[in-house]
């Protein structure tokens, strides 16, 4: 920003932040931080979290932190930073209690669900605000092929393993079934249409009764097994979403910079460009829906194997929009990001429930329970205003932000 | 024959409706490309003003003899005021500083916001819904075996009244011309003369007096208000605005009576209870054959 021309005021919150973030890093002590303060401050942090009071807010504070300031911390892939947090969220939960792990669940299946939706948001630029549907259609396979009094119950226990790569090949076909038509159209239409879609899917779900039996439900879904071991609690569950979001991360960031990447960038920067340029747009763009949609429909399938019950109001609009509020949050094109807003977005809302002020005259002994939603849209809203781009834009994506302020700001003068 | 009449009639009833909000999207979307997703949440805050005020008549005096025209008025006129306030703070806390910034920052602001006021209201009242007084006499008028309500007629022409408001307000007066020049192309507007940002909160106030009325309105049709109810609706009528074209004012009229009406006739055939499917069908079928929706201008590229 300080090429840009514009004297960075303080009246603008966004250029005030960069640039003190630039002119930190510019002091010694600040590169020295930026360069190795991963290697110090995780270790603390992690031997705090690990300290601190079995009090349900506090360390509920402590590990937000800890995987907080990694994220935000961690500039670059590396082994070391790879397996620090693997170390740290394999050991957090380890010192929790049934109800916070649930939480812990709830953060690594929203992280799989937005690494998902940021191939088709993030990468290929799609707006999708009805993701909820593959999320529904994987919940849903495996609830009726697992469940016995559903006509499925087929080799339970073993059948988890079964179902999970038929929902992601059913939950892509479903993405494309959904891409054909829809896919010619831009922008906002595709966000409208794709809504339409994601509540046809829930409305089905809800009318069908001879085969989804209707608002009551599908119940009693057995747990998966692994070798002997049932995988019976969100605890262990959670380790199986926890290898799902590694593995999808890491094929996700794999399929970003190769060829198919490049030409979702295309896309998403102009289409009639990248079209020009002999990409075939079409295939492309339907590529990313199947594949955001196979990682969605993976994600019903443990969401229905840890909930052993699904109802259709499960799987209402709410859900499409917090997965898409969280990548967008994260920071767009970017699987650290992702799991930052994964964190933010659905552990804080629990965090808040036990939040109280009791400070002189004022005594909101409820303020969390009962406000939680309410500070949560205000945060939108604030993290929106204050980095548009979103709190961990990948650096291309704020490269780009920049050089639009750049434009904007030699346009004004 | 009758019982396709009572549809129909139905059907304009939830579809001015849907007009009235529909064009409160297309008005924004025109001018900021953008997505006010808090606007089904004006149209909620309508429907309580509108509430606390006849309450609040019905302390005082007596509304159970006739039809209370004035009462009736003065609830419309504060559920407006109320929701124009809302809407000039929104734009200018969640929205004006994100107007250069990536397109979908506005959105998630937008959805904040609109998580926002649904919640404010769930605990101002205790996630209860609220019940109208009653304005109207609840009997209805028939016509051979067609029934119309009195709240049903005053809804279907009140609607009709803002739509032509509004209409003459775009076409005929200055802020109105300033609103089109906006929506055309920002900087050239800018250079001759137009105050955009003034421009833009007009374009808001107008949106959300609508949205505000169409509150109070639907509130004395069903009688009741809660937290959520701005939701469904807010849907459907960006749905409308879509069908008939988003960014173009008389096709998020025709699209609203558009879709009310076949949403209300599919019940024939489907059940009310694929009434919302049917919606959504009939958009993805209009946007595949005509991507610029009924009534929009054909623009060979959408950013």
């Amino acid at each position: 920003m300080a090429n840009s021309g514009r004297p960075a005021t303080s009246l603008d919150p966004r250029t005030h932040w960069a640039s003190l973030s630039a002119r930190f890093r510019a002091t010694p002590a600040g590169a020295a931080v930026a360069r190795w303060g991963e290697f110090v401050a995780l270790p603390l942090l992690a031997i705090a979290a690990g300290l601190a009071p079995g009090n349900l807010n506090t360390r509920w504070a402590f590990a937000i932190i800890v995987v907080a300031s990694y994220l935000i911390l961690r500039a670059r892939t590396s082994l070391f930073s790879i397996a620090v947090l693997a170390a740290m969220l394999t050991y957090l939960p380890q010192q929790m209690d049934a109800f916070e792990r649930g939480i812990m669940f709830d953060v690594a299946l929203y992280s799989l669900l937005g690494i998902g939706l940021n191939v088709v948001v993030g990468y290929a630029g799609l707006l999708d605000l009805g993701y909820v549907a593959f999320f529904a259609t994987g919940a849903y396979l495996y609830a009726l092929l697992a469940a016995p009094e559903f006509g499925g119950g087929f080799d339970v226990g073993t059948s988890f393993w079964i179902v999970l790569p038929m929902a992601m090949v059913l939950a892509g076909l479903v993405g494309v079934a959904l891409g054909v038509p829809v896919l010619r159209l831009r922008g906002d239409y595709l966000a409208i249409v794709t809504l339409g879609f994601g509540e046809i899917i829930r409305i089905m779900i809800n009318n069908q009764d001879n085969i989804t039996n209707g608002p009551v439900g599908v119940f009693a879904i057995p747990k998966p097994s692994l070798g002997s071991t049932e995988l019976s609690g969100p605890f262990e569950l959670y380790f199986v979403v926890l290898a799902g979001c590694f593995i999808a991360a890491f094929a996700a960031e794999r399929i970003r910079d190769s060829r198919v990447g490049r030409a979702w960038e295309a896309i998403r920067e102009d289409e009639d460009v990248a079209s020009a340029m002999g990409v075939n747009t079409t295939s492309y763009k339907l590529l990313a829906f199947a594949i955001g949609a196979a990682i969605g429909g993976a994600g019903g399938v443990m969401y229905s194997a840890k909930q052993s019950a699904v109802f259709p109001s499960d799987f209402n609009l709410d859900v499409s929009i917090n997965v898409i509020a969280l990548v967008i949050i994260g920071g767009m094109g970017n699987v650290r990001g992702v799991v930052l807003g994964a964190l933010l977005l659905i552990a804080l809302p629990e965090v808040l429930r036990t939040f109280s002020i009791d400070i002189a005259f004022v005594h909101l002994k409820n303020l969390g329970a009962d406000y939680r939603l309410v500070i949560f849209g205000a945060a939108l809203v604030t993290v929106m205003v204050l980095r548009p781009e979103g709190l961990l834009p990948s650096r291309r994506r704020a490269a780009e932000f920049e050089q639009v302020e750049i434009i904007e700001s030699e346009r004004a003068t | 024959m009758q019982e396709w009449i009572q549809l129909l009639i139905d059907g304009v009833t939830i579809g001015g409706v849907y007009a009235v909000i529909a064009l409160g999207y297309t008005l924004v979307y025109g001018v900021l490309r953008m997505i006010n997703f808090a606007h089904g949440e004006l149209f909620m805050m309508g429907a309580f003003t509108g509430y606390y005020t006849l309450t609040a008549f019905e302390n005082h005096s007596n509304l159970n003899d006739s039809v209370p025209v004035i009462t009736i008025a003065v609830a419309i006129a504060m559920g407006m005021i109320v929701a124009v306030t809302l809407a000039l703070v929104m734009e200018r806390i969640a929205y004006r500083p994100l107007r250069r910034a990536p397109r979908l920052a506005p959105l998630i602001s937008a959805i904040g916001v609109s998580i926002f006021l649904r919640n404010v209201m769930l605990r101002a009242t205790n996630a209860q819904g609220k019940v109208y007084p009653k304005v109207f006499p609840r009997t209805a008028v028939e016509f051979g075996e067609i029934r119309l309500l009195y709240v049903q007629i005053f809804l279907v022409v009140l609607s009709v009244v803002f739509l032509a408001l509004l209409y003459l307000f775009i076409q005929r007066t200055k802020a109105g011309v300033a609103i089109r020049a906006v929506a055309e192309d920002r900087d050239t507007a800018a250079l001759m003369g137009i105050n955009v940002d003034r421009t833009i909160m007009t374009t808001f106030a107008a949106g959300a007096a609508l949205a505000g009325a169409a509150g109070v309105v639907y509130g004395m049709f069903v009688t009741t208000a809660t937290s959520g109810m701005g939701f469904i609706p807010g849907i459907k009528a960006f749905t409308a605005a879509v069908l008939g074209g988003i960014g173009s004012v008389p096709g998020a009229m025709a699209g609203g009576y558009f879709l009310g009406i076949s949403e209300s006739l599919s019940t024939k055939f489907f059940g009310a209870e694929y009434k919302d499917v049917v919606a959504f069908v009939l958009l993805v079928l209009v946007l595949i054959f005509r991507p610029w929706g009924l009534f929009g201008k054909r623009e060979d590229k959408r950013a």
